[in-house]
């Protein structure tokens, strides 16, 4: 199947090279990032240079380059949250998850990804899980909420993906490491985009272990599976995650 | 239901009758319940209320009708979830899950009003019952808005009852091409985006332009912070905007066409396909469009989430597949676009213009507003305001008018400081010129500009260097980096800001700014660079002092700036619990308990944690 996913997104799009920012789109909704191999893939069969849809795929916020969490946090930094302390509330995420802005928490929990706006300055400050939007953040809200994701989690997984998880977490915390070294100077400029650039160079040095590399693969899948759904279903899907968030609390 | 199969409308005469029959079938319904479903109202539960609703509606079985839809935003988004049982009107506000059982006894099936839930004035603390009593609706005037919480987003038989389409159908069957123009031409319809271009003459270039394919591009890449009307409009009345493209596309001539949506709006990417595919079923896109000669299609493209593409020529660069750089203004879209192709380009509020302007006349619309600001305005209206929401004012209202009457004024008692318009290539607006009419002229005259809409209200407690900086940061970030000025000129500022806000600015900073900011605005490659500096010099220009108290004093007056004030435990108001002393990192905090604690300046790194964690407010800043 996964060899015909490239040529099924191209067909969609009747091979129109114009249309390479929806057939990203697309092969981001598969993988919940874009992978290197399918991206080669994509060139060759597109016969558009890999540098370019490099460069497409680098230039926009919205892609990542990186496998990314089992959940999706996306912070609105837009003006009115700014205002009410968005950016207290982001030091307070990058510092106590270890996490940068454009890349996934050591434990690939989540994906962090600060955003321009999101349109819903009524809310602010906004954080968005899932799909799901948190009116009136605060730092301890924030904390509240995403430490909960880690309990719901806990309840929800079967032991042998906490297990792989755990595994995970070794080579992934050195990848943050690594991350964070390599970045220095480049991540003045933008922050956005370097820890993702960085992670995938560094992700392939440590895929040598095999125990890397399935841990790479089995969190990433259950991520595109649920991010599919979340963006099908919206809002419905994010309040099946309150209800049972509840009685998760219960 | 109408049958859904083959219905394709040949004519203006069946469209009509069409129209007759859904608003008879839909009148039947006693009465009607009409929840928001806009991103705000959503995201407080309003979905979980409307299946309660329905619920409750489906349990009454055949006795009465009631109608139970989704609506759109209706703009009061500070007071979500809004339910609205017509007729009457009544307005229900920050309705909860256990409110539906109440007002479903007392106003849908009664007629009683559920008091506790209407909106309260806080002036007066009189309950208002309708929509048109509460201040927040009283002095709006809604074009664009109208429908918006009247119609299910999702169902074109909806927006055809009221009228939707019928604006197509007229132009279509009674008007040629000219005359349209010049119809838009009479109602003085300026650019929403932001630069205020007059519609009309943009059409006329891109329709006398040579090509043998023409576009219409509708831009929904609304990237400014704090600016959501193009998302309510397209979420809340997506045919309204497809309508407008559809005429303009007729008027100028092009066969296709695009709507460009931020890809941070999914609810508008979605009600848009709905439309779309519905629209096409009926006949209102593909081939021949209402039984004419007329041929047209459009498709949407999310955007990759760059706010520079929200400039024209950056938008078509993404359309075509590239990274979305802007290139020079000398060659003209209208002119050489997309694919090198003649192509129009216009915002989402501006297409969503275009309906009523047909339907009453380009005389109608030029009769509201001031002489060279034609119609109304969408303004999101946030930050630290009372009434948060989206709110749609004729052109030449005063500043006042919107920020006390519709807004409720400064959140919290606290003092206006400024409003914050035109996103970050507007500027700021102090007190002293509330009572400036908006319009595109008279913004653009106190150094900020009208842009997409946003509105930002800034009290007291805002540090006006610190919002130059949080501008500044955000358009480093979003600079493509094709055009040195712009690039480099951005970041040298930024870095000149920080230096400021951390305490180390210098004489001669404020010189140096305004030096770099002249340079960006002359050399730089699009709006974007040009405009990057607005942000410093309405700041400079209004709140210089406030610059020069950061550089010399060393202090930041509104006490946001970290470093540029202290922390210090009233000791009256210390209760002596250690909390402070415990959360402190650098053990800068010293006391003995149920006596005042004390911090060591000398030690204090004025993180903030003391006042955070204090359950007394007993930590101050000085």
């Amino acid at each position: 199947m996964e060899k015909e996913l490239v040529k099924d997104i191209i067909d969609r799009y009747e091979s129109d090279d114009g249309m390479l920012i929806p057939m990203l789109q697309d092969l981001q909704t598969e993988y919940g990032y874009l992978p290197a191999d399918q991206l080669r893939k994509l060139a060759k069969q597109l016969q558009v240079p890999l540098s370019r849809i490099y460069s497409v795929a680098t230039f926009y916020a919205s892609f990542r380059m990186a496998p990314k969490g089992a959940h999706e946090v996306t912070l609105c930094m837009g003006t009115v949250c700014y205002l009410k302390g968005a950016a207290k509330i982001s030091e307070t995420i990058c510092r106590e998850f270890k996490v940068e802005p454009g890349g996934t928490t050591p434990d690939r929990l989540f994906s962090y990804q600060p955003v321009n706006c999101v349109g819903a300055c009524a809310l602010a400050p906004v954080m968005i899980v899932d799909g799901e939007y948190h009116d009136g953040v605060t730092p301890e809200k924030a904390m509240k909420i995403l430490n909960s994701l880690s309990a719901e989690g806990e309840a929800e997984k079967a032991p042998p993906k906490r297990e792989k998880q755990e595994k995970a977490a070794t080579p992934a915390k050195a990848t943050a490491a690594k991350g964070k070294a390599v970045s220095g100077k480049a991540a003045i400029k933008t922050t956005k985009k370097t820890p993702a650039r960085s992670a995938v160079a560094s992700g392939k040095t440590a895929s040598g272990t095999s125990a890397a590399k399935t841990a790479k693969k089995t969190p990433a899948k259950t991520t595109a599976a649920k991010g599919r759904t979340g963006i099908s279903k919206g809002i419905k899907s994010s309040q099946g995650a309150k209800s049972s968030k509840k009685e998760g609390s219960k | 239901m109408i049958a859904t199969e083959e219905k394709r409308i040949q004519s203006p005469a069946e469209l009509e009758a069409l129209q007759k029959e859904l608003k008879k079938s839909k009148s039947t319904a006693v009465k009607s319940v009409h929840v928001c479903i806009g991103t705000g109202c959503a995201a407080k539960g309003s979905r979980k209320i409307f299946k309660l609703f329905s619920q409750a509606a489906e349990e009454m079985g055949g006795k009465v009708t009631i109608d139970t839809k989704c609506v759109g935003c209706h703009g009061f988004c500070e007071r979500g979830p809004i339910v609205v049982v017509q007729p009457g009107n009544i307005l229900y506000q920050q309705v909860e899950e256990p409110d539906v059982e109440e007002i479903f006894r007392d106003t849908v099936i009664g007629d009683k009003v559920v008091e506790r839930l209407l909106y309260q004035d806080p002036k007066t603390e009189k309950r208002k019952k309708t929509v048109e009593e509460v201040p927040f609706y009283k002095a709006q005037h809604r074009i664009v808005l109208k429908e918006n919480g009247q119609i299910n987003p999702t169902n074109i038989e909806d927006s055809i009852a009221i009228g939707g389409y019928s604006a197509l159908a007229r132009a279509l069957t009674t008007m040629d091409p000219e005359q349209i123009i010049e119809e838009v031409e009479r109602s003085g319809l300026r650019g929403r985006g932001g630069g205020g271009f007059p519609t009309a003459r943009k059409w006329r270039s891109c329709r006398e332009a040579e090509g043998k394919q023409k576009y219409v591009i509708c831009n929904g890449d609304e990237g400014d912070p704090g600016a959501f009307m193009d998302r309510s409009i397209m979420e809340g009345n997506p045919h309204l905007v497809l309508e407008g493209l559809i005429i303009g596309a007729y008027a100028i001539g092009a066969s296709k066409g695009y709507i460009y949506v931020r890809n941070e709006y999914p609810l508008a990417v979605q009600h848009l396909t709905g439309a779309i595919k519905q629209a096409r079923e009926m006949g209102f896109l593909g081939k021949n469009i209402l039984g004419t000669d007329f041929s047209f299609d459009v498709r949407i493209n999310r955007g990759g989430g760059a706010f520079v593409c929200g400039e024209s020529t950056a938008l078509i660069a993404s359309l075509e597949g590239r990274a979305g750089e802007p290139r020079a203004k000398y060659v003209h879209t209208v002119e050489h676009g997309l694919h090198d192709m003649p192509t129009n380009l216009n915002n989402v509020e501006t297409w969503a213009n275009i309906p009523a302007i047909i339907n009453n006349g380009g005389d109608w619309f030029a009769s509201i507003g001031t002489e060279k600001s034609k119609g109304t305005k969408v303004f999101s209206l946030v930050g630290k305001v009372v009434n948060t929401g989206l709110v749609e004012v004729p052109m030449g209202i005063t500043l006042r008018q919107i920020i006390e009457e519709i807004g409720g004024g400064v959140k919290d008692g606290r003092k206006f400081k400024a409003v914050q318009t035109g996103g970050p290539s507007g500027g700021c607006i102090p007190a002293q010129y509330m009572d400036a009419r908006v319009d595109f002229d008279e913004l653009t005259k106190l150094g900020s500009m009208m842009g997409s809409g946003g509105m930002i209200v800034m009290d007291e407690d805002t540090c006006m260097v610190n919002v130059a900086k949080y501008f500044l940061t955000f358009l480093r970030d979003e600079s493509c980096g094709k055009c040195t000025p712009c690039r480099e000129g951005i970041s040298q500022m930024l870095h000149i800001l920080e230096r400021i806000t951390h305490g180390e600015g210098e004489t001669g900073d404020l010189e140096r700014l305004e030096e770099i900011a002249e340079l960006l605005n002359e050399a730089s490659l699009c709006a974007l660079g040009s405009t990057a500096s607005n942000p410093i010099l309405s700041t400079l220009r209004y709140f210089r002092d406030e610059y020069e108290s950061h550089i010399f004093d060393k202090r930041c007056p509104a006490k946001e700036c970290r470093g540029l004030f202290s922390y210090e435990i009233v000791q009256d108001a210390c209760k002596g619990c250690g909390i402070c002393a415990k959360n402190c990192p650098v053990e800068a905090i010293t006391g003995e308990r149920r006596q005042p604690y004390f911090i060591h300046q000398d030690k204090c790194t004025k993180c903030g944690v003391c006042i955070e964690k204090c359950p007394f407010s007993a930590v101050m800043k000085v």
